[in-house]
């Protein structure tokens, strides 16, 4: 009798639980908030019903006769089942993005191609600061700095080496002007490696055109930052 | 104008033999795309959907990017058997869609004897498939073309046997007759066991999934292929879906019923008689009849695409024991049980 218990537990645990969890099969939301509230967080293990099928039954224990047993293995009853779904699934709609047409959603935090941005007045935002520059772990920014006409210390060389970039969104979390981000933009594909070396023509040209987009983005973004 | 009728008249046979013969290689190039088609929808995707409108010109792409690559023959090998040994295999499939009947009277290879023509040339196609991997001068394509002789020779035991006891039961080997004789009841009725039996084996004699391990491309390098390229592969790529075709033709006729369909009997069609007898009849009862074997055809090579989308590939061994220790014994039993019951009710006609 003492052998049995734990099981016993989990199944008056499980009837009398009050939390009723609705979810998929095999959705780990599901094992994992099952466990919480049939075990309210002790060691016990649980799985959720149906992730381990039964033993099979024996020949003793099951109570399919033989006839039936050896009809359903002739006429292959099994394949035919398996079958079905596929069928099934052959009159359901596809779920292909026809991707140059259609395009699938992006997060705002989406980390796609680099561009520096400007001030509404038209002032590009970099500082020359080469936080990004110290933080890349690619080590993929380069940049130059001296001091303008007008006295302020601006970025004569930003380059963004676009192959070495590991896309890891440093640099827009290190910028304290809000200079270098990374837009949205995934479709920046080149024919040659040298397109892909950015300087910083291409980056401000970059902020300018994608300027709309990166505003959509952060304004979406601004309430969990 | 009377001359040129006279040349065509003459020359009947071959304009009779080039319009199958590109009809069956047309049929077979969109059968590749609609498999790829059928696949796709069946693991929710569209498939090839680019080239022309719904993607029913990419046979025609494929085809001509496989017809114009380079042919590379591999130094040591014999290249004329390397060239040669696919048109064996697809000429074997060829001259095996001949005897097909379209409608009484409608095959190219009329006989009594056709059944007999029909495993002699089946069986020929396995010659190329031992010629291409011998020939191909590397350990892997012999030890691939003997895998695939060994699964291919088992097999055709197999439909040989049902094709054995399909002759009992109709005591011709015309195919023809084995149509006519299915007017009243099709054999997939009194025959079920056997047309399971049979479809087993014509999809392991394909070497369709699961079965094929003759060209089991995602474990082995395309077997006994490896070393053909563009235009001798696109051929044994072409005879496999011609076999394919054919043995969907082979088993609508066995147990469905070939051009025959309860609801178009020949006198059910009453709106034949309005062309009294003239060409214009003959065309029309020829194409209802064709169309109805046509569209049988059509139901089993779908199925075969969706066996193929369904089930994994079995083990070498499995495949074969599943042969020799499955499918051979319940043969024979039935070889032993359909003539007992025929001969009690006095319709073994052998014995006479």
């Amino acid at each position: 009798m003492f052998a049995f218990r734990p099981a016993y537990r989990i199944a008056t645990l499980r009837a009398g639980s009050s939390l009723a969890i609705k979810s998929c099969n095999f959705s780990t939301a599901r094992i994992a908030l099952q466990s919480l509230a049939t075990t309210a967080g002790t060691e016990q293990a649980t799985w959720p019903s149906g992730f381990r099928l039964p033993r099979p039954k024996t020949w003793e224990e099951s109570k399919e006769g033989a006839v039936s047993k050896a009809t359903k293995w002739f006429l292959l009853s099994e394949m035919f089942r398996g079958m079905w779904v596929v069928l099934e699934m052959f009159f359901r709609a596809p779920y292909t993005i026809y991707y140059p047409f259609e395009k699938g959603p992006l997060s705002p935090r989406y980390r796609g191609e680099h561009a520096l941005r400007r001030y509404p007045t038209g002032e590009e935002r970099c500082i020359a600061c080469k936080l990004c520059e110290a933080i890349c772990p690619a080590q993929a920014i380069t940049i130059e700095a001296e001091e303008r006409a007008d006295g302020q210390r601006r970025t004569y060389k930003y380059d963004i080496d676009m192959t070495k970039c590991i896309y890891c969104g440093y640099c827009q979390e290190s910028c304290p002007v809000d200079a270098i981000v990374e837009t949205p933009n995934i479709e920046f594909s080149t024919e040659d490696h040298e397109e892909l070396l950015y300087n910083k023509e291409k980056l401000l040209a970059n902020g300018d055109k994608w300027e709309q987009e990166i505003q959509y983005a952060l304004n979406a973004d601004a309430r969990y930052r | 104008m009377t001359e040129i009728l006279e040349i065509l008249e003459r020359t009947e046979y071959v304009w009779y033999i080039i319009i199958y013969i590109l009809g069956i290689l047309l049929g077979v190039a969109y059968l590749t795309v609609a498999e790829r088609k059928t696949m796709g929808y069946m693991q929710r995707r569209l498939g090839p959907n680019a080239v022309g409108y719904y993607g029913v010109l990419m046979a025609i792409a494929d085809a001509l990017k496989l017809l114009v690559k380079e042919i590379i023959i591999v130094r040591n090998g014999e290249w004329v058997y390397m060239i040669g040994a696919p048109l064996i295999t697809l000429f074997s499939v060829l001259l095996s869609l001949s005897i097909i009947p379209l409608n009484t009277g409608l095959s190219i290879l009329e006989n009594e004897y056709s059944l007999i023509f029909l495993l002699g040339t089946g069986s020929l196609g396995i010659l190329g498939t031992v010629i291409a991997g011998w020939m191909s001068n590397s350990k892997y394509t012999i030890l691939a073309s003997v895998r695939t002789t060994a699964q291919l020779i088992s097999y055709e035991l197999i439909l040989t046997t049902v094709v054995f006891i399909i002759v009992l039961l109709v005591n011709s080997l015309n195919i023809e007759i084995i149509i006519d004789s299915q007017v009243y009841i099709q054999y997939v009725i009194p025959l079920l066991p056997l047309c399971i039996i049979y479809f087993i084996g014509a999809l392991a004699e394909n070497a369709r999934p699961p079965f094929d391990n003759i060209e089991a491309e995602s474990e082995l390098v395309s077997g006994h292929m490896t070393e053909l390229s563009a235009s001798p592969f696109v051929i044994f790529f072409l005879s496999e879906y011609t076999s394919m075709v054919l043995m969907s033709i082979l088993t609508s006729i066995f147990f469905f019923g070939g051009y025959l369909f309860p609801l178009f009997d020949i006198n059910s069609i009453f709106f034949l008689n309005i062309f009294n007898f003239n060409n214009l009849y003959w065309f029309f009862e020829g194409f209802i009849f064709s169309s109805i074997l046509f569209i049988k055809t059509n139901f089993f090579l779908f199925t075969y695409i969706w066996v193929r989308a369904s089930f994994p590939r079995l083990r070498f061994d499995l495949l074969i024991l599943f042969c020799w220790y499955v499918l051979l014994p319940l043969l024979f039993a039935l070889c032993l049980f359909i003539p007992c019951l025929l001969f009690s009710f006095d319709s073994l006609t052998l014995i006479t």
